[in-house]
């Protein structure tokens, strides 16, 4: 007598490849169901379209000054009106998606490559170089992030790739953390002395067996983090540090459009609603996410 | 017993971290800009002054004797001299950094008591319209950018409606009161001028909430999803198997087990408003290190961009080691670490 | 003359869950007697568990009660308020002890202090007024569930105590108002063999001093074997077989309590291999039909997989709910 197992999914998907495919629809199921994250998924592919579409979009150049139409207000010719130079706020906002977005990005694989290496090397290995490297992670988020990424842009200079690489080498810690602490608790399964003791030497295990099981985790963390990164890189753009004018950066033209807020509102309004809903949408996304990969939830 | 040994060697973890701060910002300031000489001597000095300057500070020798140099002004304390106001740095720093503290204060109040009392609401009536909105305004919370939200602020609380000051901490028309700690509220209650200490708070309102949004919106997750996560957890149920109400299940057990995370979230907190301040204080023409930062920042004065990283450091660490001290009066089981 | 002290009727709970609805509960039936030592047995997720929640209706969303009936001395559970439930019968007339006392008691607090918010619970206001008479029973209870020096005990956390004395304060803190019945969910299960074997002596000592009726849920047959009256077994939220614990030993009919008995392994008997059943516990999102072990079942027949079976009494005392045992069958 032999017994037919029940399967959950009741559809046949062999092997690893196939399992984490169905992982991988079953998650987009539920992220879609739910309303928050599908808002969410909405807004950032929205963005994308903007960012990787923007030259088709833009009504005009982002880069024309035509002083006698500066300072108009918003209108069917000029969406979003005209600023300081005349130049239309709504050309400049579209194209600004671009610098955000990308800096938004690159930060966060600079961080997450960075920090999963130390990471991964510091919770393996263990010992002093576990010690060693905790201790630097600890000094570095000793700091509030922004400060020193402050201080770091302003020694490199003003400009984007400062912004860039001074964002990366503050956010670098959190991932060290994550991905080390992970990498703790499942160093000491027995799966892996089983993998050491048939011969697999320390990158093997942690390419195929460590880092697989980080990635969920540094999933969510990522999806939250994209909205605090575009966040920053705003604010630095703000004071002045991160895209030079004239750059249609979003915080840069929030700084400039604050000088004219008396009477010209619009010049920072659409700027700063533009950071926000692209922030939101991440962060919605991130929640949703977050919220599914929740193992309580989403098993019976 | 062991609770001595944790804190003996928290406050050495602390002294580690601050020597470790100081080598970073020594390394930003004297490694990795081209030209630190040029760096250190502002965007404008001439080659005589950059001669001068780099003797003075004594780039011309090795690395390790720039680092004691360096090491032996700071605890002199010498933070070197700014460009723009051509005055010590430390004089700088320490005329404004009242201003800034008593903002912080403010703002960290708020957050707190705002963040904690509608983070309870919100995870007692769990998705209920009340709970929907708390949760919607949290998350616009913290996606918003916070120079955003304060020319917001400025546009409709000053411009359109009135309401509020346009910036600075007192109106012009009144002088501040007799210098004691510097906090305007403290200094103005302390020499029984109600005039005084009523403007300050109106002038306080403006820039603290703008603070306080960012940090409002953390506190109220933390809290909802704490709360929420501890009514799952196993004596919850153990005490209504034994029939002990709600209430005392809520308001004892559950939220002080729920304080512990946020308190924690108070400590970055204070770091993210200590960071926040370069852009709040800009927008709110507030008197503190932030302004003077965002003003250091445009000049490129690189000597209080260095000196005021290193203090903001020092003080966020110095807060976390505060909550660490505090976190365990909470959690009696943290001992066991 | 035994009496019914509780009776459940067809008790179905189910978890709606975003994979799909669990069927935790199936139509469960029991009887416990006053004064009886009870016990429940049944592998992990066989619906133990989510039955003691089910009694005092304290059952986590997103676990819904969705029918049957729990009679309590003649009065269905079921139908009372939460308010009622909470002043009259939690804790007072029925209470629990569960399996893990690190995690079921809060960590804030002092044995001592969270002793005392139960005790309070069930006193009138004359009485909350008298904090040493409060403070005198904290005491008293953890001495009654013997554990050393109570005092001392009453004021440490529950982080500073081993386990065997959590459990004890667990139970105190389940029997402080001498509750009619008393639910032990897997009290043993995470304690050291001698410490359990400590705890059920207690068990046993409140029972036949106070005559409280207790419902012993555990995966462990030897226990059922020391200290029961009576047994159910469970096996996938419906109930394979209710007897007396002579009856389990010597006669078990029902082919899973069968099964269960012989996979126990045996010094007395000699085996190259253990013995198994065959197959594994269903998917409770879509349980078998009918009788949910028929798929495991080496004596399942064409009606058992259409039809759940009801329970018959073979001999008195002794109900199996199998197809095998109906006086009516197809074969």
């Amino acid at each position: 007598m032999t017994v037919p197992v029940e399967s959950e999914t009741g559809t046949a998907a062999s092997g690893r490849e196939g399992a984490r495919f169905q992982e991988t629809k079953y998650t987009l199921k539920l992220l879609l169901s739910n309303p928050i994250s599908a808002a969410g998924m909405v807004g950032v592919v929205f963005l994308f379209c903007v960012m990787v579409f923007a030259p088709y979009i833009v009504t005009h150049n982002p880069l024309d000054i035509h002083l006698y139409d500066k300072f108009l207000p918003p209108s069917s010719a000029h969406l979003f009106g005209t600023d300081h130079l005349g130049r239309d706020i709504f050309s400049r906002v579209v194209m600004g998606s671009r610098i955000s977005l990308t800096i938004g990005f690159i930060t966060l694989i600079e961080s997450t490559v960075l920090g999963t290496v130390i990471g991964l090397f510091a919770g393996y290995k263990g010992g002093a170089i576990d010690s060693v490297m905790m201790r630097i992670t600890d000094i570095f988020l000793a700091f509030p992030s922004i400060i020193l990424a402050l201080a770091v842009a302003a020694a490199l200079g003003r400009g984007l790739t400062s912004v860039m690489v001074a964002l990366g080498v503050t956010w670098w810690p959190l991932y060290a953390r994550l991905i080390r602490g992970q990498t703790l608790s499942i160093r000491r399964e027995q799966y892996i002395e089983a993998a050491r003791l048939s011969g697999a030497g320390t990158l093997r295990i942690m390419y195929r067996h460590i880092l697989p099981n980080c990635i969920a985790p540094l999933m969510v963390q990522v999806s939250m983090d994209v909205g605090f990164t575009i966040l920053a890189a705003a604010g630095m753009g703000f004071l002045g540090i991160g895209a030079q004018p004239p750059s249609p950066d979003w915080g840069l033209m929030c700084a400039t459009g604050s000088r004219y807020l008396v009477q010209q509102w619009w010049l920072s309004t659409f700027p700063g609603l533009a950071i926000f809903l692209s922030v939101i949408s991440f962060n919605l996304l991130g929640d949703g996410l977050r919220d599914i990969l929740d193992p309580r939830l989403r098993r019976g | 017993m062991k609770l001595r040994y944790y804190f003996l060697n928290r406050a050495l973890q602390f002294i580690f971290v601050l020597i470790g701060t100081s080598i970073i910002v020594f390394t930003v300031s004297h490694v990795i800009p081209a030209d630190p000489v040029r760096a250190a001597a502002g965007p404008k000095a001439s080659p005589e002054e950059l001669a001068v300057v780099r003797h003075k500070l004594g780039f011309d020798k090795p690395l390790h004797t720039q680092y004691f140099i360096y090491m032996t002004n700071l605890l002199k304390g010498d933070l070197g001299r700014s460009v723009v106001t051509l005055r010590p740095v430390v004089a700088d720093l320490t005329e404004r950094l009242p201003a800034t503290l008593e903002l912080a204060i403010f703002s960290l109040l708020i957050t707190t008591a705002a963040g904690i009392a509608l983070g309870i609401l919100s995870a007692q009536r769990r998705n209920t319209l009340v709970d929907h909105f708390v949760r919607v305004f949290s998350l616009g919370g913290i996606s918003m950018p916070s120079f955003w939200l304060a020319i917001l602020f400025q546009l409709i609380f000053f411009l359109r409606l009135g309401w509020l000051p346009s910036g600075g901490r007192l109106d012009s028309n009144l002088a501040p009161p007799p210098h004691v700690t510097g906090l305007y509220t403290l200094d103005s209650l302390l020499a029984g001028s109600l005039l005084t200490f009523l403007n300050s708070l109106h002038h306080l309102i403006g820039p603290a909430i703008a603070q306080s949004t960012v940090g409002i919106a953390s506190v109220i997750r933390m809290m909802r999803a704490g709360m929420l996560d501890e009514m799952t957890k196993d004596y919850v149920k153990m005490f209504r198997s034994a029939g002990v109400s709600e209430g005392k299940i809520v308001y004892k057990y559950v939220l002080k087990n729920s304080l512990v995370p946020v308190v924690t979230l108070l400590g970055v907190m204070f770091g993210g408003i200590l960071g926040g301040s370069f852009i709040i204080e800009t927008v709110f023409t507030w008197p503190g290190v932030g302004r003077y930062g965002t003003q250091a920042l445009l000049n490129l004065d690189f000597q209080p961009i260095m000196s005021i990283t290193l203090v903001m450091g020092a003080m966020y660490s110095l807060s976390n080691l505060l909550v660490d001290v505090f976190y365990v009066f909470l959690n009696p089981k943290v001992e066991l670490e | 003359m035994t009496k019914k002290l509780l009776e459940v009727k067809g008790l179905q709970t189910y978890f709606y869950t975003y994979a799909g609805v669990v069927r935790a509960l199936e139509g469960i039936d029991l009887t416990i007697n006053e004064g009886e030592i009870f016990g429940l047995v049944g592998e992990t997720g066989c619906g133990k568990s989510v039955t003691a929640l089910s009694i005092l209706r304290l059952v986590p969303p997103p676990g819904r009660i969705m029918g049957g009936e729990i009679l309590y001395k003649g009065q269905d559970l079921l139908k009372l308020s939460e308010r009622e439930m909470r002043t009259r019968i939690r804790g007072r007339e029925i209470s629990a002890t569960f399996q893990d006392p690190a995690t079921y008691l809060a960590p804030s607090h002092t044995v001592g202090t969270q002793l005392k918010d139960i005790i309070e619970v069930h006193l009138d206001s004359n009485e909350l007024k008298r904090r040493d008479h409060i403070e005198r029973r904290v005491v008293e209870t953890l001495r009654r569930v013997q554990l050393p020096d109570p005092e001392r005990i009453a004021a440490q956390y529950p982080h500073e105590l081993s386990g065997g004395m959590r459990q004890r304060a667990m139970i105190g803190m389940g029997t402080s108002s001498r509750p009619s019945l008393f639910i032990a969910d897997e009290a043993t299960t995470f304690l050291d063999v001698t410490i359990g074997a400590q705890i059920m002596r207690l068990f046993v000592q409140m029972n036949r001093e106070e005559g409280t009726a207790m419902l012993i849920i555990t995966h462990n047959l030897g226990i059922v074997g020391q200290i029961c009256d009576r047994v159910a077994v469970m096996y996938a939220g419906q109930v394979a077989e209710v007897c007396t614990v002579d009856q389990l030993f010597d006669n078990p009919m029902h082919p899973y309590t069968v099964g269960l008995l012989q996979a126990i392994p045996r010094l007395d008997r000699e085996a190259d291999r253990l013995t198994e059943i065959q197959g594994t516990i269903p998917n409770l999102i879509y349980p078998p039909g009918g009788c949910r072990f028929n798929p495991r079942c080496g004596k399942a027949g064409k009606g058992c997989g259409a039809l759940a079976p009801k329970m018959a009494e073979v001999e008195p005392g002794h109900l199996v709910a199998c197809h095998l045992f109906e006086g009516d069958q197809d074969e």
